[in-house]
């Protein structure tokens, strides 16, 4: 404990960002029993300044602000958490699954990749939302099916060039094969640039779950999403700056803290 | 008048960091070289040779926090707290400088003959042209507008050569220039350093593991161990009477054409994993491996005295050194296993070739019509310069690359393999134990059985059954290797494929893993296809030799026959490339 504490010490900037993350998830995770009011009921009159009363002040509707921040951060970051998570899994199986098999299986799947990338993702993404409807699991499924593709070609690339390491070499020759080779002695060798990845990934996730709310596609109101509560009273900025610049800063403490995080991530591997 | 040094080091030592450990990597080193003079200095991995290498040119790694006392004085000039200028001036005018990765070691965006114009200076190109040709490379004028990456390794080390002359230095400093060659191309490269060096009139510090490399071109030799210079003396007179024992132990570990192949090779007092704590020991760095050890070795380091060479050696007993102190009883090879002589591998007819670049060229033939038989406890080599394609022909016995054309049989099952990079044939990330132990799970064994098995193995490659559960990036490279032998013969295979196994070894190391490769097959009954590029160690391990050239077998014959009566023009260059000490100038061809 003493020694984390430490190397903790000697790296006041990435233990500051990693604390910073932490205390995210921890908002997200416990976010309902500390807001002070209910995000979703209209408590005082409208566009209330910041008082003790309310910190951040009230919305255009006479919502407590502060509550509804917590509230949607929690849904922003778990939504893109998860839809991280997904990604990973389904690029990293699909990547796999062709390592293992090769040949034909291999090569179908690098063009169903190549497909999914090729394709205008974002709007693709709007349309299908769009059509099966507004919704916060619409969202995360239909941004997974577009996300995966760059987990599967990252951890691909990883597998080949580990697959013509001596290492892997060795244990092939050792009579290591199949599902074994790939769990214990390939895909370990994907981990690192997977983590570093998805870290970094996790900025662009939630400015993509922003835009959707923005423009009316994530979950519909009065649910408290950081990007749509930013859209929707965008009119107030001139008039009631704290109404829309509050969600939105949120938004910008959240990416940067990921980003910084993910470059940090990365030193520390590269430096291995 | 003698003429002042070129390079003066006086009572050297040098600390590095490492976190929060600091490490004594070089205590009291002295040691002075002369204008014209080519200075070896020999040592085991982590013996301090490359740092002293560094500490000269000024550039030991910040991050080490190094610690550097004493005096280095290049053609008069104090290097050791000199500022950034001066240390500059000093490197600009009066170092030149030949590393190990000749390719790595130039500029990949810019054409050759720019990056030898910063040596020449204001010269007029032709001097650069001159250059290329007084370093044996063809077409001097076409390789000046080339890029790095199009020239082979030899060329390129040879561009270096020339860029390190160009600028007349004083001092030359070699650090291991030959490792990343052919062979063919080693000899050629050490034949050229020495003879450039003579003409030029510059001195030479030439940091080397071989001592067949060494023997080449050095005019004296400077031994390390353990951060100290044990000996310095003439080479010649130092070969012939060691006044150090470390010197005499590492004589005794060198292979060269005429070892004695009826008893293993003398690996005794060599290090076995890199220690390179200079610091550690209160007295002689050695004592705890030399049999002339006395209390008051003990007590001090001993001093550097008068040797009965004429140099100077740092031992107590220097007098008494000879060969005859490490000779007890001659150690003996394992009694040979009464298994049948069975077939262990038969190749028909192999054919590789790899489909040209683009689709458009045409495919490269690497083998060619090659037929190999080899039996259980029969030990075959195959010799050949790189681009023979030994290596392919190895691969796809192990079945990791499949012929074109042939047919590769193993009636007594399937082989093995011990690769060159031994650190690198573990897994990171798993513990060796368990890599050890994946040829037992076909077994069906229970854990505790498995795990006594494992550690039977580790035990016969002469390594701590303890070491099963540490990961290989702990270990050094020798015990890699060794683990990598307990991993072919946790059950032992019928034929043990070996991948230029020692080739990245120094020369305590490979003597060390030869005699266990030579008694392994033995005890085991084993056939062993041994893949390298030298002839010394081919003769020594092998019953037979087979010589490969362009992807076919040019000459085979029983071990002894072939190194007395070579028939091959191909045998014939790489018995002249094995080093040693009358290396032909005729060696000077063109790359």
């Amino acid at each position: 404990m003493n020694a984390a504490l430490a190397a903790a010490g000697r790296r006041p900037i990435e233990t500051t960002i990693f604390a910073v993350l932490a205390l995210i998830t921890l908002l997200a995770l416990i976010g309902p029993l500390i807001t002070p009011a209910d995000p979703i009921l209209r408590v005082d009159p409208p566009f209330c300044a910041p008082s003790l009363a309310h910190l951040f002040g009230t919305d255009d509707v006479g919502r407590d602000l502060l509550s509804r921040v917590i509230a949607g951060v929690q849904i922003t970051w778990l939504l893109s958490l998860l839809i991280i998570a997904l990604s990973a899994i389904v690029g990293g199986l699909i990547a796999a699954l062709g390592a293992l098999a090769g040949g034909w299986v291999d090569a179908g799947l690098d063009r169903l990749t190549d497909l999914f990338m090729v394709i205008p993702s974002t709007l693709i993404a709007m349309a299908a939302v769009a059509a099966v409807g507004p919704g916060l699991s619409h969202t995360v499924g239909v941004i997974t099916v577009f996300w995966w593709p760059w987990y599967a070609r990252i951890v691909r690339a990883e597998l080949r060039s580990v697959a013509a390491r001596p290492h892997v070499e060795a244990a092939r020759v050792a009579g290591v094969g199949g599902l074994r080779l790939m769990a214990r002695y390939m895909f370990p060798a994907a981990l690192p640039t997977l983590l570093v990845t998805a870290t970094l990934d996790v900025a662009n996730v939630i400015l993509v779950l922003s835009l959707f709310s923005f423009l009316g596609l994530g979950a519909p109101p009065p649910t408290p999403e950081l990007g749509a509560m930013t859209a929707r009273t965008l009119v107030d900025l001139t008039t009631h700056p704290w109404i829309p610049l509050i969600p939105a800063l949120a938004i910008f403490v959240m990416v940067l803290a990921a980003n910084l995080a993910g470059d940090a991530l990365r030193e520390r591997m590269e430096g291995l | 008048m003698i003429p002042a040094p070129v390079l003066d080091i006086r009572n050297l030592s040098v600390t590095l960091h490492r976190g929060a450990q600091a490490q004594t990597v070089l205590a009291g080193v002295d040691l002075a070289v002369a204008a014209g003079e080519v200075v070896a200095v020999l040592g085991q991995s982590g013996s301090g040779k490359s740092t002293l290498a560094y500490a000269v040119m000024g550039l030991l790694d910040p991050e080490a926090r190094p610690r550097i006392e004493g005096s280095i004085k290049v053609a008069g000039d104090e290097v050791i707290a000199a500022g950034p200028g001066q240390l500059r001036a000093v490197r600009r005018e009066r170092l030149g400088v030949v590393f190990q990765d000749p390719i790595g070691s130039l500029n990949p965006a810019l054409r050759v003959g720019d990056q030898l114009g910063e040596s020449l200076g204001q010269r007029p190109a032709i001097a650069a042209a001159d250059w290329l040709d007084r370093v044996g490379v063809a077409d001097p004028v076409g390789v000046l507008s080339a890029f790095p990456h199009q020239l082979s390794g030899g060329q390129c080390q040879r561009v270096m050569i020339a860029m390190a002359l160009a600028k007349r230095p004083a001092l030359i400093i070699a650090d291991e220039p030959t490792t990343a060659l052919d062979v063919v191309t080693q000899a050629q490269v050490l034949v050229l350093l020495r003879q450039l060096a003579r003409e030029e009139g510059v001195g030479m510090l030439f940091i080397t593991h071989d001592l067949g490399v060494a023997s080449v071109l050095a005019d004296r030799c400077a031994i390390m161990h353990r951060g100290r210079l044990v000996e310095v003396g003439a080479f010649e007179a130092v070969i012939a009477q060691p006044g150090h024992p470390y010197t005499s132990a590492l004589l005794g570990a060198r292979f060269g054409l005429d070892a004695d192949k009826r008893h293993p090779l003398q690996a005794a007092g060599m290090e076995t994993t890199p220690a390179s704590a200079a610091g550690s020991a209160t007295g002689c760095g050695f004592a705890s491996q030399c049999p002339l050890v006395t209390e008051a070795c003990r007590a001090a380091p001993p001093p550097s005295s008068p040797a009965r060479h004429g140099g100077l050696a740092a031992c107590l007993r220097t007098d008494e050194v000879g060969p005859q102190i490490w000779r007890g009883a001659p150690e003996v090879w394992a009694p040979v296993s009464d298994a049948p002589p069975n077939l262990a591998l038969e190749m028909a007819g192999i054919e590789k070739a790899f489909p040209g670049r683009g689709g458009r060229r045409a495919p490269t033939t690497v083998l060619n019509g090659i037929n190999l038989r080899i039996r259980r406890g029969e030990s075959v080599a195959l010799v050949g310069a790189s681009g023979s394609g030994k290596s392919t022909l190895l691969r796809i016995a192990a079945g990791l690359t499949a012929p074109t054309a042939g047919d590769v049989v193993l009636p007594s099952g399937a082989a093995q393999v011990v690769f060159q990079d031994a650190a690198g044939s573990f897994t990171p990330w798993l513990s060796i134990g368990e890599q050890i132990g994946e040829r037992l799970r076909p077994l069906g064994l229970s854990a505790a059985e498995r795990r006594a098995r494992i550690e039977a193995a580790l035990a016969l490659v002469g390594l701590d059954p303890q070491l099963a559960r540490r990961r290989s990036p702990s270990l050094s490279g020798g015990q890699c290797q060794r683990a990598a032998l307990a991993r072919a013969i946790v059950v032992p295979p019928p034929l043990l494929l070996c991948d230029e196994a020692v080739s990245a070894m120094d020369m305590g190391l490979a003597a060390a893993v030869l005699n266990l490769i030579a008694n392994l097959r033995r005890k085991l009954g084993m056939g062993v296809l041994f893949v390298t590029h030298d002839l010394a160690a081919a003769r020594f391990v092998a019953d037979r030799i087979l010589v490969m050239a362009a992807g076919e077998i040019v000459e085979q014959g029983e071990a002894e026959t072939l190194i007395h009566a070579p028939q091959h023009p191909e045998t014939l260059r790489l018995l002249a490339a094995v080093p040693h000490r009358s290396a032909p100038v005729l060696a000077l061809a063109r790359s």
